[in-house]
């Protein structure tokens, strides 16, 4: 599932989801404001390392990565035919001959390492933040950091219906299937049409019909009144853990801000691995 | 017997937005986390996250269509995802009134001309933009697959025939009433 709570009793499972959200930011900045394999790798196992601190069991990470990875390596193998390095240093030959060249340059290649553990980073940060903090919860901070009431109540009905969504179009899938539906196969154009024809039209029906429902049921308990005014059962409160977090994330980011290529540069694509990997291979520029 | 006094409301999504919200929004996030998808050249999938978010958009408007574009662009690239989806929800949201009130033919013209601008701005200048900070491919090759590979005609097509089809076919539900201070305004149609 895309967003499965792993409830635990850990001191990050604590901390209010206000600061898990500044986390969340803090790692994103990061992955945008980087581009160094090294520094990208040191996120990405703070990332896992805090994961295994929360206590998400070691097999839900790897059946994570394993689902993600071949798409991450794929994805990154095409990216060679369009990342043009401004100096480049050749590695060697993928393929050569009249028609068709493709070289791998020391800078490519340093390149897609950074890419793949970016991605990676960011995928493993998202599933993090949903693992170890209720997506109630989640909305429940949005809305008090001033985010709208009626905003966060749409978010908290949508993020409580998807399993029950999930459900129904796994349903409508496998009642498809054994009427003989077929997807298409490897054949994009027949697989966009079974996808448009055969899934979308049955699920926007159920969804239009869905929606009237929900409406009615917010309706009767009273959803237009006085929404400016709610209540919550659960209040947040920030602890000294929470300013702490803070700081030390505030201070990640800064440290991310001065690594840039704004300033410093060491965290960019040709920032540090790079400059290792050049002097072991003793390119000179 | 003292009467009831009810406060004034001022209500920024009715139940019937929420509703469309829920619906749409929560069956986009779930397509996504089944993997009910087509993989084009990478980055690019189709799935019907983009139909989707487009239909809140002309049925509810401009702010219940930022809502699921956070919902549907937050699990996934939300860097790359989350604009995207919001300002293409946005958008639709605000030329929604334009292309109901346009009356035959004009009214799928409209959206043509609409989700063409939409996803040509987003996918061509925010995706490609977004993809060379993040992953480091250079803007304009972006740019080229972008525009000169069928990819943004899928996307244009994808999201007019789904809007299209929704429009006629359940008027009742797909009738903009948003109005810009929140909340809706009686139904017209019938």
């Amino acid at each position: 599932m895309a967003f499965e709570y792993i409830p635990g009793k850990t001191v990050f499972h604590r901390l209010d989801p206000r600061t898990k959200i500044v986390f969340f930011l803090t790692t994103i900045v990061l992955e945008v404001l980087w581009g160094d394999p090294i520094f990208l790798s040191v996120v990405l196992v703070a990332v896992l390392l805090l994961a295994r601190l929360c206590g998400v069991p070691r097999n839900v990470i790897t059946s994570f990565v394993k689902a993600v990875i071949f798409f991450i390596v794929g994805y990154c193998m095409l990216t060679m035919f369009f990342l043009k390095p401004p100096n480049p240093h050749l590695l060697f030959w993928l393929v050569r001959s009249e028609w068709f060249s493709l070289p791998i340059y020391v800078e490519t290649l340093v390149q897609m390492l950074g890419l793949m553990a970016k991605m990676l980073g960011i995928l493993l940060c998202v599933r993090l933040l949903l693992m170890i903090t209720p997506v109630t919860d989640i909305v429940l901070g949005l809305v008090k950091m001033k985010f709208p009431v009626s905003f966060g109540i749409a978010m908290t009905t949508t993020f409580g219906y998807v399993p029950v969504l999930i459900d129904e179009n796994r349903k409508i899938g496998e009642a498809l299937r054994s009427r003989g539906w077929k997807s298409g196969g490897y054949n994009v154009v027949k697989k966009l049409k079974a996808l448009l024809t055969e899934m979308l039209v049955p699920a926007i029906y159920v969804s239009f019909k869905r929606a009237n429902e929900i409406a009615i049921a917010l309706e009767s308990k009273g959803f237009s009144y006085n929404i400016s005014d709610r209540t919550f059962v659960k209040e947040l409160e920030f602890t000294g853990n929470d300013y702490i977090a803070i700081t030390i994330l505030l201070a990640t980011c800064f440290f991310g801000v001065l690594t840039s290529d704004m300033f410093l540069g060491y965290g960019t694509f040709d920032g540090l691995t790079l400059t290792l990997v050049k002097g072991l291979l003793g390119i000179h520029d | 017997m003292s009467e009831v006094k009810v406060p004034k409301k001022k209500v920024l999504l009715t139940a019937r937005q929420v509703g469309i919200i829920a619906s749409f929004g929560g069956l986009a996030f779930a397509w996504s986390a089944l993997g009910i998808q087509i993989p084009l050249v990478p980055p690019y999938i189709i799935d019907i996250r983009e139909p989707l978010v487009s239909i809140v958009g002309l049925a509810s408007g401009p702010w219940a269509g930022l809502i699921t574009g956070i919902i549907v662009g937050f699990p996934i690239y939300p860097f790359i995802n989350l604009p995207y989806y919001t300002i293409l929800s946005f958008g639709a949201g605000v030329f929604s009134k334009k292309i109901w009130n346009a009356s035959g033919w004009k009214r799928y013209l409209y959206l043509l001309v609409v989700f063409t601008v939409l996803e040509a701005a987003l996918g061509g200048i925010w995706g490609s933009y977004s993809c060379s900070i993040e992953f480091g491919i250079p803007f304009w090759d972006m740019v080229n697959i972008w525009f000169f590979t069928p990819i943004m005609y899928i996307y244009i097509a994808e999201d007019v025939i789904a809007c299209a089809l929704a429009m006629k076919l359940v008027p009742s539900l797909m009738e903009p009433r948003w109005l810009w201070g929140g909340g809706e305004a009686p139904p017209t149609s019938t």
